[in-house]
């Protein structure tokens, strides 16, 4: 988490280009930018029938892992487990409740929001308002979700558990405007991709998106076919790991 | 509007069937975000009586809304139609969606009931502000209900 964490003041840092904390956020609602791809049926979220919703999302934190990067290279956006019983009981992961680190104000907490001309009544920082741990999704509807076989109504129904996980944080993190200036944003999308990850494990015959592979993900300069294999793009979700101390 | 309440009673499909799903079509989302909390046969339902099954609770459907408009007047209004054939523009950002939510549990418990024919929806929405002064009525806009029903 401290890489993490750097990462994010490295990039909080930055107020004037596209490599700084609020370019990246102001992506994904706007105006100017208006970008994400939310919703389901009916709409602009989905191409010939395809709910673009999770290859959005996914192109969208690659490379903002990749931005995060370039402040720190040993940064990775890690996941917020929000059905584990752990964030049941105790909900907001402490990493991104805790006021201050090491004595140091936690860049984790809440970061500024980008104003300007027509968002001058907009919170000048994040903020939340997190509900009761209980009413976090259990495991058990997780799993639910993950046993539909058929990608659309995998993606629309987790699509509505995500969009009950920004209602549950509350605060800036409740509007698609300024969700994305809330570190805990790329946590939860971490989550949501990471479900999408195991999803395609236990689906390896689907051909769900196929059709749409070369469908651009704007504004990103990646197709949906560009971001169907995490390995492709370099990275995975590890379900344990175990290390062991060697002797010298 | 502050709440819905379906104007009739819906008859409720012969079982057996293995899934019920309630769509909601053309919901909006341009503006705050909020549950829509939905109750079978329970038109006194309100924020304050707890979602469970034995109230009537058959589900939820989350909206994460926009938060009104933040461009320039127009900005938000969605365009009835693309300008023309040629218009390969996708869709308007704020276009109204469909939402799906599988209430199975909740109607087969009804339908399990000899005495229970029919029933109505009510769906009352729990806003999310995102200021402390944000106008929380009259979050909920949707134009049509339909249920589905999926033989074993």
């Amino acid at each position: 988490m401290r890489w993490f964490r750097e990462g994010i003041a490295g990039m909080a840092e930055i107020t004037r280009d596209e490599r700084g904390l609020s370019y990246w956020a102001s992506i994904h609602g706007g105006p100017p930018r208006s970008w994400c791809h939310h919703g389901t049926f009916d709409g602009v979220e989905v191409f010939r029938g395809a709910p673009l919703f999770l290859p959005w999302h996914r192109a969208y934190l690659f490379l903002f892992e990749l931005a995060l990067q370039d402040q720190q290279p040993r940064a990775r956006v890690p996941w917020w487990n929000w059905s584990s019983e752990a964030a049941r009981r105790e909900g907001l992961p402490e990493a991104f409740a805790q006021e201050r680190v090491g004595g140091e104000i936690n860049p984790l907490v809440s970061q500024p929001v980008l104003r300007g001309p027509g968002r001058e009544r907009l919170p000048e920082r994040t903020r939340r308002r997190p509900s009761p741990p209980r009413f976090l999704p259990p495991q058990r509807e997780v799993e639910r979700v993950l046993r539909l076989n058929n990608f659309t109504d995998f993606s629309t129904q987790l699509e509505q558990i995500h969009g009950a996980i920004h209602g549950w944080v509350g605060g800036t993190m409740s509007a698609v405007p300024t969700a994305a200036y809330d570190p805990i944003f790329w946590a939860h999308h971490s989550m949501v991709d990471r479900l999408w990850r195991i999803w395609q494990l236990r689906n390896p015959e689907s051909t769900a998106l196929v059709d749409v592979r070369d469908r651009p993900l704007a504004p990103f300069e990646l197709t949906v076919g560009d971001v169907l294999d995490v390995t492709e793009l370099g990275y995975d979700y590890a379900s344990t790991t175990t290390s062991v101390d060697v002797d010298r | 509007m502050d709440r819905y309440d379906s104007p009739a009673p819906i008859p409720i499909p012969e079982p057996p069937f293995y899934r019920a799903d309630l769509a909601f079509h053309e919901v909006d989302h341009s503006g705050l975000s909020y549950e829509g909390r939905i109750y079978l046969n329970n038109p006194e339902a309100d924020a304050e009586i707890p979602p469970e099954l034995e109230s009537g609770y058959a589900g939820s459907f989350y909206v994460f809304g926009s938060w009104g408009c933040l461009g320039d007047e127009g900005h938000c209004d969605v365009p009835s139609a693309r300008l023309h054939a040629f218009d390969r523009r996708p869709p308007h950002k704020l276009t109204p969606y469909k939402l799906v939510v599988e209430i199975t549990e909740a109607l087969t418990r009804l339908a399990g009931d000899p005495g229970t024919r029919e029933f109505t929806v009510s769906v009352v929405p729990i806003p999310e502000p995102l200021l402390d002064d944000d106008d929380t009525s009259d979050v909920l806009h949707f134009t049509r209900l339909s249920l589905l029903t999926y033989e074993q």
